[in-house]
C-alpha cells in the first residue's frame, strides 16, 4: 500500500516536474536575449526595411539598445559598435569591428554582407565588393538594396577607372542597375547611381536622361547641386545643337538653382 | 540670441578650463549643434560627433570632370596651375574631395569650418588645412567630455539646440537653415 501510495506520489510529482520543464522551456524561449532581439528586429523590419541609410542606422541602433538590456551576444556588441562608427563616418573603424566576426547570425546575414562589401570597397578589392553587393541587389529590404546599389556602382566605376575591366564589361555591369530602375522607376537614388555610371562612360546623353529623372523624382539638395553642376560639365563637352536641346529641357531645374545660370 | 552671442557665452564657460581661442570654440559649438540637430537627440559625454561623408559623390567623378572643375574656377585654376598643367590627378583628386563639396555643393559643415579660407581664397592644399581643423575639433570635444564642467556645458548646449530646433522645425532643408543661422 505504501508502495502504491509512493508510486502514486512519484507519478504525481513526475507530472509536476514535466509541467515545470515545459513551462521553463516556454518561459526561456520567450525572454531569452536572442528571442527578444529577434522579436525586436522583426518589429524593426516591419517598420523599416533594413539597410544603411542614416535613418535605418539610427533605427537598428535603437533596436540593439533595447536588446542591450539583456545580455548581448558578442556579434551584436560588435555590430552595434560598427553601426555607431558608420553613423559618424568612421567607415574604416566600422569595418575593422565587423571583420572580427566569423559567424554572423542568419538574422543579420544580409546586413553583414553589406558591411563586408563596404570593407572590400575601402580596401581596394573592388571585384569582391562588386560581387557581394550584386548579390544583395536581389534583397527585398528596400534600403539595403539602395545601399547595395551604391556600393555596386562605386565598385564598378573604380574597376573601370583603374582599367581593370573594359568598356564592354562596364556597360554590361551598368545593365544590372538599369534592371533595378526598370522595376523601381521612381527611386531618385537609383537614377542618381545610373547617372554616375554613365557619366564615367562615353554615353553621356544617357547620363543626362538619368540626371533629369533623378531631379524629377526629388533627389536631396546636395545631390541636386551635384547633378546641376555635372550637367554643366556634360553640356560643355557636347555637340552645340544637342546641348541647346538639353538646355531647354533643363531650364526649369536651373530656375531653382541660380548658381547654374552663371 | 545670434551665433556670435552664443559663441561668447560658450567661450566664457569653457575659457577658464579648456579652450585657447574663440575660433576653436565656434567650431566645436557648431559641430555639437550640428550633431544634436542631425541626430535629433540631446548631447552628452557619450555623443559621437557627426562629420559629413560625401564619398559617393566625390569618388564617382571621372578624371575629366575633376580637371574641368579646377580649370573652370578662376581662383582654383591659378592656385593649382602646376597640377592642372601636369595633369597630376592624384593631388587634384585629393583636394577635390574637400573643394567640390565646399564650393559647389555648399556642404554646411565644410562651409562653416573652412569659411575663412573660402573668404580669403586660401584654398591651396585645403585637405591638409581641413584635416588639422578636424583633428583640433575632435581633440577639443574630447577635452570637454572629460572636464569637470561638462554637465553644465552640455545643458547649455542642449538649451541652445532646443531653441534652434523649435525655430527650424518643419523646415525642409534643415542643414541649410542651421548654416544660415549659425553663420
Amino acid at each position: 500500500m505504501i508502495k502504491r501510495i509512493s508510486g502514486r506520489l512519484y507519478l504525481k510529482n513526475y507530472h509536476k516536474l514535466f509541467l515545470l520543464i515545459l513551462f521553463s522551456i516556454f518561459f526561456f524561449s520567450c525572454v531569452s536575449p536572442q528571442t527578444r532581439i529577434n522579436s525586436l528586429f522583426n518589429k524593426a523590419k516591419a517598420l523599416k526595411t533594413g539597410g544603411y541609410t542614416k535613418e535605418s542606422i539610427a533605427y537598428f541602433k535603437t533596436v540593439i539598445e533595447e536588446a542591450d538590456k539583456e545580455e548581448l551576444s558578442p556579434f551584436l556588441k560588435k555590430y552595434y559598435k560598427a553601426l555607431s562608427y558608420l553613423e559618424i563616418g568612421e567607415d574604416e573603424k566600422a569595418i575593422n569591428e565587423i571583420e572580427k566576426v566569423s559567424y554572423p547570425p542568419v538574422l543579420f546575414r544580409e546586413e553583414f554582407l553589406l558591411l563586408k562589401s563596404i570593407y572590400f570597397l575601402k580596401k581596394g578589392y573592388y571585384e569582391i565588393s562588386k560581387e557581394l553587393s550584386a548579390n544583395l541587389l536581389k534583397t527585398k529590404k528596400y534600403n539595403l538594396k539602395i545601399s547595395a546599389a551604391e556600393i555596386y556602382s562605386q565598385s564598378l566605376i573604380l574597376l573601370f577607372r583603374e582599367k581593370r575591366i573594359n568598356e564592354k564589361k562596364y556597360i554590361s555591369g551598368i545593365k544590372i542597375i538599369e534592371k533595378l530602375t526598370n522595376k523601381d522607376f521612381s527611386s531618385p537614388l537609383l537614377h542618381y547611381y545610373l547617372f554616375s555610371l554613365y557619366l564615367n562612360s562615353k554615353r553621356r546623353e544617357k547620363a543626362l536622361t538619368e540626371a533629369i529623372l533623378s531631379l524629377e523624382f526629388g533627389i536631396g539638395e546636395i545631390y541636386k547641386r551635384d547633378i546641376l553642376y555635372s550637367i554643366k560639365f556634360i553640356l560643355k563637352s557636347m555637340d552645340k545643337k544637342l546641348a541647346e536641346k538639353y538646355e531647354k529641357i533643363l531650364r526649369r531645374y536651373y530656375a531653382t538653382d541660380n548658381r547654374v545660370e552663371r | 540670441m545670434n551665433f556670435s552671442a552664443l559663441i561668447k557665452k560658450f567661450y566664457d564657460l569653457v575659457k577658464p578650463h579648456l579652450l585657447k581661442n574663440q575660433e576653436e570654440a565656434a567650431y566645436i559649438l557648431f559641430s555639437l549643434i550640428y550633431t544634436a540637430l542631425k541626430r535629433n537627440e540631446r548631447i552628452n559625454e557619450n555623443t559621437k560627433i557627426i562629420i559629413p561623408r560625401l564619398s559617393t559623390i566625390v569618388s564617382s567623378k571621372p578624371d575629366d570632370f575633376i580637371l574641368y572643375f579646377f580649370e573652370e574656377n578662376k581662383v582654383l585654376s591659378k592656385l593649382y596651375q602646376k597640377e592642372i598643367r601636369e595633369k597630376d590627378l592624384k593631388t587634384l583628386r585629393e583636394e577635390f574631395k574637400i573643394l567640390y563639396p565646399l564650393i559647389e555643393l555648399k556642404e554646411p559643415f565644410l562651409c562653416f569650418i573652412l569659411q575663412d579660407e573660402l573668404k580669403k581664397g586660401n584654398l591651396y592644399r585645403i585637405s591638409k588645412i581641413y584635416k588639422n581643423k578636424r583633428k583640433k575639433i575632435l581633440e577639443g570635444i574630447k577635452k570637454i567630455k572629460t572636464s569637470k564642467i561638462k554637465d553644465n556645458l552640455f545643458n547649455t548646449i542642449n538649451l541652445m539646440v532646443k531653441a534652434f530646433a523649435e525655430e527650424i522645425y518643419d523646415k525642409k532643408n534643415f542643414r541649410e537653415i542651421i548654416f544660415e543661422k549659425l553663420s
